[in-house]
């Protein structure tokens, strides 16, 4: 953004606040800045140089970036750099701007020892009407009233008092107004001499390096938020019911602010802890392309305790993209439907039921869930990342209708998948407790009933899941009670079609010592 | 108070400065080429656009919680052999992009390589921000010559406000608008799918589904007593919203009863659902009605027009001669069981319910859809009167409803503690007295339900006590035309 050759540059070393002692040097030193001059005197090893070189995207050669599905990025990028030899400050523009600056790191590719790094900076004071003002406080600026009449401006000179809050100028002159205080009005306008050093229209890297070759190919890599994936997977059920295909597909989102055109795109499943930069090495993709009846762009394979996942053609990752690329594909995979009532008190979300009426038990519905062996014998067994998994099912005319979809977490083969769909319309559940006794200070026993209704023309199995706290046992039930866990039990309750079950049972428990 | 004057003033600059900004970029997605130019100028393949008018068939299957499924297939033509950045315009402005799928219909010879959703849009903020560090024109108006004067700038930073280099000088407020010489690669009107195809050269038909925002139905019912309020007949309707930004002409339209689980929660939606007409015209049903895994599905058997913004109704289901049971309730609360009260309610109202039996034997027997249910009856004249309204949950086949219609007027109870004591932590005893008076020319029947919020035993009453269940128990009480009744009941309460 600042031009070339602009005399700001040269403005740069004469701080007000230095000593008075550096005066003697300082038309030397601007000497030297306004001519260009790479090299600054080896004895003052923390002075920067006079001109900042920039760098921007057109210098891009390549670009890498490795993407986390916790909202976060591996960005590695090289660039060929004309740095000149000496001591240059860089301005490395085009990185995202969502970059976390500690995690930057530059280095040549040619020969390490070629290029110093000596500081690294990310400058984030920005160019804004109100800074501008604030660091022109006490000096003379232009005020332009427009004269829209002649079409030009009326200009004068001013002394500007203060900035919080507006601005407040002092006129010039001893003519009309002159010495007068005034704040501009909206015809006015203020018209500074130049632009006051170190802002910047964008936050920026600036590096200060020690470049030992006039060309250098460097890479610099950063971890940026706002740039995450996550997969969505389509399960289509087929008409039997015990088999679907499962379609996944990654998605990924670029919020950084940067456009990333031609990268080579790789993936990571996993939750990778955060406190510390992960290790940017030892991503050589050397690892073998599993075989797998994997069919999609995406080739797999394991990185540490993750997965990786590399696109095998570069691709453009645009600002502001949703990008979908398919990750796997599956078909006639085993699949299991069943119908679970829970205890509505465990109930996962609340959904809106009418009052029940005094009188009427409120009806719950049960919930149809899908049930899916992550195993190469069921047709599957593959790592399947964190994500939504949409189902479908094709109605009477074949065409595919959605029924449900659910959230699951990230899911390693030979493991167990149960995608909750929704409620079952025509599967209810009338709950009463039909009676409760005190047995001792703390245990009682109370008998439950559950009625379910199955209004449908085929019979059905429901598995009713019951919780329970404290010590507590099922004494007498008119279905076998199943524990499942320290605070749940659960009974497998046939109901014929258009027909009701009950079931029945004594719980006794203990809740305290 | 001067500073605020100030203040105003230059905040005044500043909007008027955007609105020059604004007045030539608001005309730049029409002056942009109706071509693929954004898309093309992104990706390096051609770029080519689908629109509305390449499509041959849409349905969509619209959900009870404010989502629907669009399938359309269009016919695609023109597409050069080998990589084609291909947008696709039309679609729902709710739309969910990650659940888009294409399916090439028969021999289409086409593959899609990536499917991309562009979402940065092309507003004066984001025009202002691609120009930073760029040149730009900034114009003002000359009143004597009635024209604008042009000068050249570099435009230094957007932060807060644009500032301006203008020749030597640097400045913000500048009195004009800016002009910008052309559009910034990738932004775009509105938010564009764009996928990366392989073509085969031929003209390919397509099928894309997606699931979108802001579509949803309700069911609305209206039922209609009879004079001596023994039977009545129900009408339901549906009543479709599509908010969703597109319009599906000549849709196959179906719809899906049930809950179906999401993972985002869609949106809580206010919708203003108004009455619908009395006209219960008697047409065939319009709908087909099939099982779909554990829900309903119904489809409407004519194409129909689902436009943007536009509320529809289309009669789903018709009953006549429906038995019903109309039932007076007069209900207690748990907690008074728990605490000294004294008279607690004087002449309250009794609440009036109808029952009635979703089953076959009853002229109904079919799977009710949520939705609001409401009362009409006809008045001396056989003009229908509102009677009142209540919400009914999913109700299958073979299942009881009770809605609440009102209160009754001329039907009114006192009820009162007339002892109570403690029996230790959490238990009590006490007795009670509820008075009904009946001011109507008839005799009436009140069910008195008491919830007693624990383990109850009855000492004594004045009217068996009738068994619920662990925690409430009910008394049926007959009460004379223009006469009064009084029960009188002692019990025992354990509530934990």
């Amino acid at each position: 953004m600042r031009s070339s050759g602009s005399p700001l540059v040269c403005e740069r070393p004469a701080l007000a606040a230095r000593a008075r002692a550096w005066l003697a040097v300082l038309p030397l030193s601007m000497a030297l800045g306004c001519a260009r001059t790479p090299a600054v005197s080896p004895s003052s090893p923390n002075q920067w140089p006079a001109a900042q070189l920039r760098s921007d995207a057109s210098a891009r050669e390549h670009v890498a970036l490795t993407v986390y599905d916790s909202s976060f990025a591996l960005v590695r990028e090289q660039r060929r750099l004309r740095l000149g030899r000496g001591r240059v400050a860089l301005a490395y523009e085009d990185v995202s701007a969502q970059l976390q600056p500690a995690t930057v790191h530059l280095r040549a590719l040619a020969a390490p020892g070629d290029l110093q790094v000596l500081e690294q900076n990310y400058r984030y004071d920005l160019l804004t009407p109100e800074k501008l003002l604030e660091q022109y406080v006490g000096r003379r600026v232009s005020l332009a009233r427009y004269d829209a009449e002649a079409g030009r401006d009326e200009v004068r000179e001013a002394l500007v008092l203060g900035s919080a809050r507006g601005p407040v100028l002092r006129l010039a002159g001893d003519g009309a107004e002159g010495g007068e205080l005034i704040s501009p009005g909206p015809w006015e306008r203020i018209s500074f001499p130049e632009l006051p050093p170190g802002l910047l229209p964008k936050p920026t890297l600036v590096w200060l390096l020690d470049s030992a070759r006039d060309e250098q190919r460097v890479e610099v890599s950063y971890l940026t938020q706002n740039l995450s994936w996550r997969a969505d997977y389509v399960l289509s059920l087929a008409a039997d019911g015990a088999h679907a295909d499962l379609t996944g597909w990654v998605t990924l989102d670029n919020q950084t602010g940067t456009s990333f055109r031609a990268a080579s795109l790789q993936l990571v499943a996993g939750d990778v802890q955060r406190v510390s930069t992960p290790a940017a090495d030892g991503f050589a993709s050397g690892g073998a392309q599993r075989e797998s009846l994997q069919s999609g762009a995406l080739a797999e394979e394991p990185l540490f305790e993750y997965h990786l996942y590399g696109l095998d053609r570069p691709t453009d990752v645009l600002d502001r993209e949703r990008k979908q690329l398919r990750l796997l594909e599956a078909r006639g995979v085993s699949v299991a439907q069943k119908l679970v009532l829970h205890q509505p008190s465990r109930s996962v979300r609340p959904r809106f039921v009418p009052v029940p009426r005094p009188g009427q038990p409120s009806l719950e519905h049960a919930r149809a869930v899908v049930v899916l062996e992550n195993r190469q014998a069921a047709g599957l067994g593959l790592p399947l990342p964190r994500g939504v998994v949409r189902v479908y099912r094709a109605d009477a005319s074949g065409a595919e209708q959605f029924v449900g979809e659910d959230a699951i977490a990230h899911t390693p083969r030979d493991e167990r998948l149960e995608i909750e769909l929704g409620e079952a319309f025509d599967v209810v559940a009338a709950r009463r407790r039909l009676n409760q006794r005190r047995l001792e200070r703390c245990a009682e026993q109370s008998e439950w009933q559950i009625e379910l209704f199955n209004h449908k023309d085929a019979a059905v199995v429901v598995e009713v899941v019951e919780a329970a706290a404290g010590d507590w046992q099922v004494v007498e039930s008119s279905h076998p009670a199943e524990r499942r866990a320290a605070t749940s039990f659960v009974f497998q309750v046939p109901v014929p079609a258009r027909g009701a079950t009950q079931l029945r049972y004594q719980l006794r428990t203990r809740t305290c010592e | 108070m001067k500073s605020r004057t100030i203040l105003a003033l230059r905040w005044a600059a500043f909007a008027w400065a955007l609105g020059g900004y604004a007045a030539p970029t608001a005309a730049a997605p029409a002056a942009a080429p109706t071509g693929a130019a954004p898309a093309a100028a992104a990706a390096s393949p051609l770029g080519r656009v689908s629109e509305g008018s390449d499509r041959r068939a849409v349905s969509i299957t619209v959900y009870n919680s404010d989502f629907g499924l669009v399938r359309e297939v269009r016919q695609l033509s023109g597409l050069p052999k080998g990589q084609v950045a291909l947008e696709f315009r039309d679609v729902a402005s709710t739309i969910q992009p990650e659940t888009v799928a294409i399916k090439p219909l028969k021999g289409a010879g086409l593959r899609v390589l990536e499917q991309n959703y562009r979402y940065d849009l092309l507003t004066p903020e984001t025009l202002l921000e691609k120009y930073v560090g760029r040149s730009v024109r900034a114009y003002r108006y000359h009143e004597a010559t009635g024209k604008e004067d042009v000068v050249d700038a570099k435009l230094l930073s957007v932060a807060n406000g644009p500032i301006l280099q203008l020749g030597s000088e640097i400045t913000f407020n500048y009195p004009g608008r800016l002009a910008f010489s052309e559009l910034p690669p990738n932004l775009i009107a509105k938010p564009t799918l764009v996928w990366l195809v392989e073509s085969g050269g031929a003209d390919p038909a397509l099928e894309v589904s997606y699931l979108a925002r802001s579509l949803s139905w309700s069911a609305d019912y209206v039922l209609v007593l009879d004079e001596n309020e023994k039977q009545a007949g129900l009408v339901g309707w549906v009543t479709l919203v599509n908010n969703s930004g597109a319009s599906y002409r000549g849709a196959s339209l179906q719809l899906v009863a049930g809950d179906v689980h999401r993972v985002e929660q869609p949106l809580a939606y206010d919708r203003v659902s108004k009455a619908p007409m009395m006209q219960a015209a008697s047409a065939p049903p319009q709908f087909r009605e099939e099982g779909l895994l554990e829900y309903h599905l119904y489809t409407l058997q004519r194409p129909t027009d689902v436009l943007d913004k536009e509320q529809k109704q289309v009669t789903l289901l018709e009953a006549a001669a429906i038995g019903i049971d109309k039932k007076l309730i007069f209900a207690g609360q748990e907690y008074w069981y728990q605490g000294q009260y004294g008279e607690l309610v004087k002449n309250e109202k009794v609440s009036v319910y109808l029952d009635f039996q979703n089953s076959e034997q009853n002229h109904l027997g079919i799977p009710l859809p949520k939705g609001t249910l409401r009362v009409y009856k006809a008045d001396k004249s056989g003009a229908k009167q509102f009677v009142g309204e209540d919400a009914i949950d999913h109700t299958p086949r073979d299942e009881k409803i009770r809605v609440k219609v009102g209160e009754a007027f001329d039907v009114v109870a006192d009820r009162k503690q007339m002892s109570w004591s403690s029996l230790g932590n959490c238990s009590s005893e006490s007795a009670w007295q509820v008075d009904l008076r009946n001011h109507k020319d008839e005799d009436v029947k009140v069910e008195v339900r008491e919830p007693a919020g624990g383990d109850w035993t009855i000492v004594n009453s004045s009217h068996p006590a009738q068994r619920d269940d662990a925690r409430s128990f009910h008394f049926d009480v007959s009460i004379p035309k223009r006469g009064a009744t009084k029960v009188t009941y002692r019990v025992r309460v354990r509530w934990c």
